[in-house]
């Protein structure tokens, strides 16, 4: 269990900056997720922790103690990656107890107290029946989990993860979320976990990293990513739903502001003007708004805006309505849409919903409706 | 635009390996219909002998009314889309979408305008000019569809062609797909191995499991009215529960009784299936969405103690611990329970009942 901080971190593979003066800090004993799109630079910076890369700048401590002059085997690490790098000549039961047998640590642990954690960790990952196969019997998403178990079969300082159930079947991931959480909640070793999938970074994290292109754009809580993110590529990154964003201009009519939304008038509450006003953002803004916040209906109304059916998806018993609206596509949720054919004229009203906006020049947020300014 | 048939459709390899068995299936004209399996269910081999590319076993294959069984490819008026997409590298976007209508030696007017609208429908008019190697991936992929839209097919087979992307490029294709064959008309078999993928899409899902239809329906009919248990545990995100158990009778109530749960089935259509089924060993299903977890006890709720929380912004997942099962529940985004904190299941009326044998669907899935 340690405490593991980062400071200024820069890797660089020639001429590419993989990771770019990153500096976070993983406390003592918590789950910390890096979630980013693919080549965002969270395995290098889990593989720079681990000691496996030498940094190009800045420093890596555990607890204080830089690491600059410690190898990786002296950092007492455990790392789980992607690419399972299981010993094929081994049973999957040695696979996972080989950690507890090497020289450095020969004697620590008994007989009976390595097949205890193997027997253990393989009931929970559900491989324990599987346990005197070798990998090349073994399904990918079976390999996953014993490359998982091996590195869950001792406490160390801190446990890395790189996306270490890529490969399983939905019914066994939402199983496998909540036996890592406790596993990880029941030991108390920090845990650093990196994933492009916003649902995993969502069922585990006690903070979430967002990073792009190798620099960190938001840290926090699940709930306040989602309440509150920090532009709007984090807003539209991943998840089940993402955020519609339009592009708007902030007039005054009759005194009062509005939004202009393509020659149409979108009033603005008091909170969301309130908050406008304190940021001293320009005219030119984006709305952001939840795919279930905009409504819709089949006739005109008061400050609606004119759109057409572009498609509509289904999943289980909510239809995903996707409307054209302009040059813009916004997504909403509809029940009485679900069987509508495309090129269906309705009206979308934007008034009343939680509303993100966003300075179009920086894409940062400037106001949401329930929350005070940035 | 055509209907496709399958009659009696068989596919066997080598004489042994059986990858298509007995296939029947009509495809409706203009109709959206998405062939669903993990790998090796055969879906990607009945494609492939509507394609033209494998031999038919046995049975037959209709496009339209014509039997298409001894048809070269070609002959078929068929246009694939592929997971790879099969672009020229050496040629420029234009005509590697020109390209089947330069070999039916169509005239240069008409290529140019056909190519023009295809790029149009699927918004490549600014890269028509560069080569493959230039695109993104869901380029690439739109070049491959207008390719399959210029030569007007009578149908379109879509083998995965999205399963690679990343999510959020995977999600606009969902839409331009839907969107493009909706306003086309064009009938559409689409092969698929990612359930959210087939039902966000298609009129109709085929799901198949090592050669056989499991079933065919609509999003709705799988979601609500799972025939078996293996299309009840690949239809549903968050999976659907699946908990084996006995039903048996105490002072006239009838009970599902498990390692841990134990639910008094009320609904009489329920009751009177089971009761005629008389099947000792079974499987309840029920999915998340119709178990609604919260902090305080009353009526039927089960105590249950909450084993983990996925917040999803609009919604919570919550797993919970029922004695030595572990259930997924659905509550709304303010429900906020502490790891381990005791709470309470209420289990609404959408409960399955499956053979524990054959896997059947007892209750025809109309509810508990």
């Amino acid at each position: 269990m340690a405490e593991i901080r980062l400071e200024g971190v820069t890797k660089q593979y020639h001429k590419l900056t993989a990771v770019s003066e990153m500096s976070i800090t993983a406390r003592q004993g918590e789950f910390l997720v890096l979630f980013g799109p693919a080549g965002a630079g969270k395995t290098t910076t889990l593989k720079l922790i681990a000691g496996l890369e030498p940094l190009d700048g800045g420093t890596i401590y555990f607890d204080d103690r830089s690491m600059s002059e410690v190898d990786t085997a002296d950092r007492n690490v455990s790392m789980a990656f992607e690419n399972y790098a299981l010993y094929p000549h081994m049973s999957v039961f040695d696979n996972m107890a080989f950690p507890l047998n090497v020289p450095s640590r020969r004697g620590q642990y008994s007989k009976e107290d390595i097949e205890r954690r193997v027997k253990e960790i393989a009931q929970v990952l559900q491989i324990d029946m599987l346990l005197q196969r070798t990998p090349r019997e073994l399904s990918g998403g079976q390999r996953q989990r014993v490359a998982l178990g091996r590195c869950l079969i001792r406490e160390p300082a801190v446990t890395l993860l790189d996306e270490p159930i890529a490969h399983l079947d939905a019914k066994l991931r939402h199983r496998m979320y909540a036996e890592l959480k406790r596993i990880q909640h029941d030991r108390g070793t920090t845990t650093i976990y990196a994933t492009p999938a916003q649902t995993e970074a969502m069922a585990m994290a006690d903070r979430i990293v967002v990073i792009f292109g190798g620099k960190v754009q938001q840290v926090s809580s699940p709930r306040d990513l989602y309440e509150r993110p920090v532009s709007v590529d984090v807003a539209r990154f991943g998840g089940d739903q993402t955020m519609n964003v339009l592009p708007a201009r902030l007039v005054s009519t009759n005194g009062d502001m509005a939004f202009d939304l393509a020659g149409h008038l979108v009033p603005l509450d008091d909170c969301t003007r309130d908050a406008l006003i304190d940021s001293g953002v320009g005219q030119e803004v984006l709305i952001g708004v939840r795919p279930p916040d905009v409504s819709c209906n089949l006739e005109k109304s008061l400050h609606s805006i004119p759109a057409s059916v572009y498609a509509v998806e289904h999943s289980g018993h909510t239809p995903l309505v996707t409307a054209q609206c302009g040059e813009n596509l916004v997504e909403l949720i509809s029940e009485c849409l679900s069987t509508a054919p495309v090129g269906t004229p309705l009206w979308l009203s934007f008034e009343d919903c939680r509303m993100y906006v966003f300075d179009a020049a920086t894409s940062k947020l400037v106001a949401t409706a329930n929350m005070e300014a940035h | 635009m055509a209907s496709i048939t399958f009659t009696k459709t068989w596919k066997i390899y080598n004489k042994k390996v059986i990858a298509v068995r007995d296939l029947n299936l009509l495809v409706k004209d203009h109709e959206f219909l998405a062939l669903l399996g993990p790998s090796g269910c055969g879906k990607t081999t009945s494609l492939r002998m509507v394609a033209g590319l494998e031999e038919i076993t046995a049975g037959e294959i209709s496009i339209g009314d014509r039997v298409v069984n001894d048809l070269k490819p070609r002959q078929r008026d068929i246009a694939m889309v592929y997971e790879s997409y099969g672009l020229y590298p050496h040629l420029k976007v234009y005509e590697n979408i020109a390209f089947p209508l330069r070999v039916r030696e169509i005239k240069e007017a008409e290529i140019k305008q056909r190519v023009a609208h295809a790029s149009e429908v699927v918004d490549l008019q600014g890269i028509l000019e560069r080569y493959p190697s230039e695109l993104g991936d869901g380029q690439k992929q739109r070049v491959s569809i207008a390719r399959a839209i210029v030569r007007e097919p009578a149908v379109f087979l879509f083998d995965e062609p999205i399963s690679h992307l990343d999510e959020t490029l995977r999600r606009r294709m969902r839409k331009e797909i839907k969107h493009l064959q909706s306003s086309l008309g064009t009938t559409m078999l689409y092969v698929t191995h990612d359930q959210i993928e087939a039902m966000a899409m298609a009129d109709r899902i085929v799901v198949m499991d090592l050669g056989v239809v499991m079933q065919l329906g609509t999003p709705d009919d799988l979601f609500d009215h799972p025939a078996n248990l293996f299309v009840a545990g690949f239809i549903g995100e968050p999976p659907m529960n699946l908990v084996k158990g006995q039903v048996r009778r105490e002072q006239g109530q009838l009970l599902f009784q498990s390692n841990g749960l134990c639910l008094p089935i009320q609904n009489p259509a329920t009751v009177a299936a089971l009761d005629r089924a008389n099947k000792s060993e079974l499987t309840l299903g029920v999915r998340p969405l119709h178990v609604n977890p919260r902090g305080a006890p009353g009526g039927t709720a089960v105590p249950a103690e909450v084993y983990n929380l996925e917040p999803h912004g609009d919604y919570n997942v919550v797993t919970a611990r029922v004695g030595s099962e572990v259930l997924l529940a659905v509550s709304g985004s303010d429900f906020f329970p502490a790891q381990r904190q005791p709470i309470f299941l209420e289990f609404g009326n959408h409960l399955h009942f499956f053979d524990g044998q054959t896997g059947q669907n007892l209750v025809n899935g109309q509810g508990a």
